[in-house]
């Protein structure tokens, strides 16, 4: 078998599109890639697929009405959305928890949490 | 290092820049004029008492309806001092632009990109400004609040897919 010299893939550099329905995106990224056979030397990324401004959505909305919108940025992780918007919006209010609660949120987060990590 | 030591710090280093700081919840605001931006991000992040190495978020307010500017925030932590600073500098809606910090924190990059895109704020000596999260053809900047809240574009998927059927 002869050796093919190096000079001659640098040649044919061949760009191709991964993404946005691709298995490893699921639709949320789009990579411009610049191969040199199986090498990246570069790589360009196209995000934005799944912006559906929410803070558009906010501006309209009571607290409450939000918290359902706060599951949907993540779908791996809906809670720990929901949990870092419930804790802002009582800081920003001065809110005191009662300690139920407290206890709760931790054990909600850590069961979907556990129970993602179980469904990948 | 606490929230008044920073504020002091800051201000006594740039006593022209600061117009203001409030401490609300425990968390530090400074309003900075834009012309000292890079100044003052330069400054914040190669003191060795302040140390802000990370630049957690930067974004844009609009303000125009209330007091006639955007504003960008810049939203600053220190991994090994664990402090946090906010940094809010108001910028005319007019001809919104601000100088950029990418050269100082790399991440800035995409957040201006980013900014930009949402409210059309101009990052002068950005590498790379161009829109980021949406289409190549949408037109405006979606989170201005003189952008309607239902303002899809385009307005159905069969403008794009079947405007050839009637």
């Amino acid at each position: 078998m002869t050796a093919i010299p190096a000079t001659t893939t640098t040649t044919h550099l061949m760009t191709i599109n991964m993404g946005p329905q691709h298995p490893s995106t699921h639709g949320v990224l789009r990579l411009l890639l610049e191969l040199d056979g199986e090498m990246i030397i570069k790589a360009e990324p196209h995000i934005g697929f799944l912006h559906r401004g929410v803070e558009k959505l906010a501006e309209y909305r009571t607290y409450h009405q939000f918290i359902p919108l706060t599951d949907r940025l993540d779908y791996v992780a809906p809670f720990s959305n929901n949990l870092a918007y419930a804790l802002a919006v009582e800081k920003l209010l001065g809110m005191e928890v009662p300690e139920r609660a407290r206890g709760f949120l931790p054990i909600c987060y850590g069961w979907q949490r556990t129970r993602w990590i179980l469904a990948q | 290092m606490d929230n008044e030591t920073i504020a002091s710090l800051v201000k006594n280093n740039f006593p022209e820049a600061v117009t203001g700081s409030e401490i609300f919840r425990n968390e530090l605001t400074l309003i900075v004029k834009k012309e000292y931006i890079p100044e003052i991000a330069r400054f914040l992040k190669e003191n060795k008492e302040l140390d802000f190495d990370f630049l957690s978020d930067l974004c844009g307010v609009d303000r125009v309806e209330t007091d006639g500017v955007f504003e960008v925030v810049y939203h600053l932590y220190s991994i090994y001092k664990n402090h946090r600073v906010r940094l809010k500098s108001p910028i005319t809606s007019n001809d919104p632009c601000i100088s950029t910090v990418t050269g100082i924190w790399n991440t800035a990059n995409w957040h201006e990109r980013e900014a930009y895109d949402m409210y059309g704020i101009k990052f002068d000596g950005h590498p790379d400004l161009r829109k980021i999260l949406t289409p190549d053809d949408f037109e405006g900047h979606p989170l201005r609040k003189d952008y309607p809240v239902d303002g899809r574009q385009p307005a159905t998927l069969r403008e794009i897919y079947r405007k050839d059927e009637a």
